[in-house]
């Protein structure tokens, strides 16, 4: 029985050859479409190779996914364990006796640190800013997850809410965060942030400006994300900061 | 005749706060307040001289007349002058039927005085005592009107000292019940009737004269005087008694001298009532009802003006002055609003005026997000509003029934009348049957949904189906069930739940409105360990009450981003407590304790749609653990017959699940108080009849729920199950623990 878990990265051209290789090898393939955005789709990029690609819904990786199948590759965009969490399905497998490959990919949290220009030893927890539901908000946990990062000096990813009808912008989490923190008696506006808007596509955007200013501008459609500097920079991360600044697409 | 008088006389008197008085009549059913207020209306309404013609009954929709009985709330001002000085005094219509005492309560919550209709006969019924509860509870002080005395003479004959005999035993038994229902010592004994006062007058309402014993002996009127004019049937002499002793005069008497003024009532009412900061601005405008404080109007009702179809908002105004054109905060909805409109009730009638101040009531347009039992401030001072405690509710609705227009085309308008309907009662519950599209109806008892339906097609011009009637049932647990973990669909976040039945007392705690949501959690723990035995950690650690008492309890230490998923763990648990395990039905009197939690660190993973399915099947499986059963509804019957029958009647309960509570012989006429089941009540009023010749005449009210006995309890569910499309047997703990 073999169950193999295999990330995709940010676009088709960074599938690695191992990657292909799984793809290839495996009785059936699913390829999990609700995780991300995927330039050109990550079911067509997969479909190069495997025809007979099938999508996995959400449904199917919640429920018993692995049940009468011992031949089965899934692939995820970006990297199994970093932004989504497969890390069940993984544990499922091996408990029920699987050869279990996982095969790791460029995932958007490693491209965001790269690109952001700042320390990659001085970052803090990643959050998610996820649009309000049933009544609920939940940018609050965005807002503690930067103050709690901010109080050891480190800096911020946020990631976007996607989803099938609607994938959030960075001036939708903008403005969302700023209510927040005005909620809070502590206001953010003229915070420091780094919009990425579609990370390693042709038409990337990356760009440093104030909350206020990411509130109010336009970057295209999603997937996009937020990098909050940490309130003390480094010289060097300062200097990277002021090219990011000027930078227009 | 009414009296006419223009506009701006009123609004002068109105300003003068202790010229103002709050009032409502109330009674068991029958007893006669709707002549009582007839009456006032018809001698002291207030009419403006533009609208001179004949006077409107206080009873306008036909639905009331044809039922004898007043469905609908609806406010007078009236005008009376005593000892040469004007007063407007705003009568305020409480319903008469106990199946709307959502209704009564929340109209008494703006008055300060009420009068008490007994029938000389009948005495004191269960709903005088369900309608004096309620008042007294809401620090409401009541005076004592003897109505029908006139029946005394010509029906039972009685001499003249018998009469006296009757008068003192009905004004024991009200004040005795004074003394158990008031809140308060302090009230119970300053309200305490003394008939030598002038706190209880006597007469008939029908022959609109009444008298007190001060004003007998100031106008030299005997009590033999009117037992001899009915007992010769003397007309003469009964239309002298109007002359001497009308009964707007007397009453309005009564009501100004012994109902304290809005700013007296508020000195007590407010710090008992209102949940706020008494030492706050607003606190403190509203104990002094300070015109020139912050403005706060508590709406006690809303309803769709027929003509203009816009919502018209009526309520009292507790501190400063409502103007057109004010931004105000809705408490409970938690909106703002802009008065439109303001007006005062002239009759029946509105008239618009610049401005109402403190202590009277208003009418007010543009409050479209109110619902009756709203707390209205200035937006200015939206950080200290508090609202008035929720209004708790004897009542809940209990029969359904689903309803379809004869002409499909009607579905709009009938759409649009069951949402007036339920604006108007808010007792009254429109839902849609997801599954079949139905459009459902409950209410608190099937005369309830009668005359909503009965109102669909006489204000509506709506022909509808209407299905049998449904009962609506309650799920509950008879014992604490085990601890369960509940997983999230993505299995990165559990919940350690376990469900266990809530104590009695504090399902009347929860009840009586000593306890709440949104109280003061301190407050709450105090009461929680004084009057239920609640240990200090448990008390402080309520998350919510809902409104079929369930509470939701935290008892966690330490978990990580708990607090950041408190709203999310209750909206599942709000869920399950909406259709509980058995057969869906709302779960009712359970507390939910939350043990422990792993929750994952990304609000990505923890959602709605990751945390409603981890605390319902946590709560589901603990609950099939727990001896789940169903509660069904039991209304409370009050039974008069002839004594011969009593026998006949107990056969008729005892064969439908009925328990009798007190039978009270009284010579020749028997009162017979039993409770039985809802579910055998829809063929009663035929059997009764049948074993009675027609002559037992009874009231009912809810009585509250018990456990369906369990030898009917499977059957009882299957039959549930399969009316909702589900397969016939319960699901079992197990199927939510492998999820």
């Amino acid at each position: 029985m073999r169950f193999s878990l295999v990330g995709a990265g940010l676009r088709c051209e960074q599938v690695t050859e191992e990657a292909w290789e799984e793809i290839r090898k495996r009785k059936e393939v699913f390829v999990d479409v609700y995780t991300s955005l995927y330039p050109g789709g990550l079911l067509n990029c997969v479909k190069k190779v495997r025809e007979d690609a099938k999508e996995a819904h959400r449904d199917l990786l919640e429920g018993d996914f692995l049940k009468g199948r011992n031949d089965v590759a899934l692939v995820v965009p970006g990297d199994p364990f970093a932004a989504t969490t497969h890390v069940s399905l993984y544990v499922e497998a091996r408990k029920r006796g699987y050869d279990v490959k996982l095969i790791p990919g460029i995932s958007a949290l490693q491209v965001a640190r790269t690109k952001s220009g700042l320390s990659q030893y001085r970052f803090g927890r990643v959050v998610t800013m996820m649009y309000p539901r049933e009544g609920i908000s939940f940018s609050e946990s965005v807002y503690y997850a930067i103050k709690d990062n901010d109080s050891l000096n480190l800096h911020t990813i946020v990631l976007l809410e996607t989803g099938y009808d609607r994938s959030m912008t960075a001036p939708e989490a903008a403005k969302l965060l700023i209510e927040e923190a005005r909620r809070k008696g502590d206001p953010m506006d003229d915070r420091m942030v780094i919009v990425m808007a579609r990370l390693c596509w042709d038409n990337e955007i990356i760009e440093a400006m104030t909350l206020k200013e990411a509130s109010e501008g336009d970057f295209g459609p999603p997937p996009h994300l937020m990098v909050i500097p940490s309130p003390k920079l480094h010289p060097m991360e300062e200097e990277f900061l002021e090219t990011l600044k000027s930078s227009k697409p | 005749m009414p009296k006419y008088k223009h506009v701006e006389d009123i609004l002068r008197i109105m300003r003068n706060i202790e010229q103002v008085r709050n009032i409502g009549i109330i009674a068991h059913v029958d007893h006669g307040k709707t002549t009582t207020s007839d009456a006032l209306l018809a001698h002291a309404g207030i009419l403006s001289p533009k609208l001179a013609g004949e006077a409107r009954a206080l009873d306008y929709l036909d639905v009331e007349q044809q039922r004898g009985i007043t469905v609908k709330a609806a406010n007078v001002s009236l005008y009376h002058e005593y000892k040469g000085k004007p007063y407007v005094i705003n009568l305020i219509d409480t319903p008469g039927h106990v199946d709307f005492s959502g209704k009564v309560t929340r109209s008494l919550r703006v008055l300060d005085g009420a009068i008490l209709v007994v029938d000389a006969v009948e005495g004191v019924m269960t709903q005088t005592e369900t309608v004096l509860r309620q008042a007294l509870e809401e620090y409401v002080r009541p005076l004592l009107f003897i109505n029908k005395v006139d029946r005394l003479i010509k029906e039972l004959k009685l001499s003249p000292q018998e009469v006296q005999q009757r008068i003192v035993q009905i004004i024991k038994e009200v004040n005795e019940r004074i003394l158990t229902f008031a809140p308060d010592k302090e009230f119970a004994k300053k309200w305490l009737l003394d008939p030598a006062k002038g706190h209880v007058a006597l007469g008939s309402a029908k022959d609109k004269w009444g008298i007190t014993i001060p004003m007998a002996e100031e106008k030299g009127i005997k009590f033999s005087y009117f037992v001899e004019a009915y007992a010769k049937g003397d007309k003469a002499a009964i239309e002298e008694l109007f002359k001497k002793a009308p009964l707007h005069e007397t009453l309005l008497d009564m009501v100004v001298r012994w109902v304290p003024n809005p700013r007296e009532a508020q000195k007590y009412r407010v710090p008992r009532l209102w949940k706020g900061d008494i030492n706050s601005e607003l606190g403190k405008a509203m104990v002094n009802a300070d015109p020139d404080g912050p403005l706060v109007v508590f709406i006690n009702d809303m309803r769709l003006d027929p003509h203009t179809k816009r919502l018209v908002a009526t309520g009292r105004v507790w501190a400063g002055t409502a103007t057109a054109g004010k931004e105000v905060w809705l408490v409970n909805a938690q909106k703002p609003n802009k008065i439109l409109q303001v007006s005062i009730y002239m009759g029946p009638d509105r008239e618009i005026v610049d401005y109402v101040t403190a202590g009277n009531i208003v009418a007010m347009l543009g409050l479209d997000d109110a619902r009756a039992g709203e707390t209205v401030v200035d937006i200015k001072y939206k950080d200290q509003a508090a609202p008035f405690e929720q209004l708790h509710y004897v009542s809940e609705p209990v029969v359904t029934v689903a309803i379809e227009p004869k002409n499909p085309r009607d579905l709009p308008k009938l759409i649009e009348a069951l949402r007036t309907l339920s604006i108007e009662d808010p007792n009254l519950k429109v839902t849609i049957n997801q599954e079949t599209g139905e459009y459902l109806l409950s209410g608190m008892g099937m005369l309830h949904i009668e005359i909503a339906l009965t109102q669909l097609k006489e204000v509506y011009g709506l022909e509808v189906k209407v299905s049998p009637p449904v009962i609506t049932y309650r799920e509950t647990v008879r014992s604490p069930g085990e601890k369960v973990e509940g997983k999230s669909p993505n299995k990165h976040n559990k919940l350690y739940i376990t469900v266990e039945p809530l104590e009695k007392e504090v399902i009347e705690l929860i009840q009586k409105g000593e306890i709440s949501e949104d109280q003061d959690p301190k407050q709450r723990a105090k009461i929680l360990r004084e009057k239920a035995g609640w240990d200090a950690e448990t008390a402080r650690r309520i998350w919510a009450i809902d409104e079929n008492y369930n509470i939701f309890i935290d008892k966690t230490v330490g978990v990580q981003h708990l607090r950041e998923v408190k709203d999310t763990i209750l909206g599942g648990w709000r869920i399950a407590m909406k259709e509980g395990p058995l057969a869906k039905e709302p779960v009712r009197g359970v507390k939910v304790i939350l043990w422990d939690a792993v929750i994952h660190e990304d609000p990505a993973h923890r959602g709605p749609a990751q945390i409603y399915p981890a605390v319902r099947n946590a709560v589901y499986a603990s609950m099939l653990t727990d001896r789940p059963t169903l509660l069904e509804p039991l209304q409370k019957l009050d039974i008069r017959v002839p004594s011969e029958y009593i026998g006949a009647v107990m056969g008729v309960i005892n064969k439908h699940r009925g328990k009798i509570l007190e039978v009270n012989d009284m010579g020749g006429q028997a009162r017979i108080i039993a409770v039985i089941p809802v579910a055998e009540s829809f063929d009663l009023p035929m059997e009764l009849r049948s074993v009675t010749a027609g002559r037992a005449f009874w009231g009912t009210e809810f009585y509250g729920w018990a456990p369906v006995p369990d030898q009917l309890l499977p059957e009882l569910i299957a039959k549930i199950r399969q009316r909702k499309g589900l397969p016939p047997n319960p699901p079992k703990a197990e199927d939510f623990l492998s999820l």
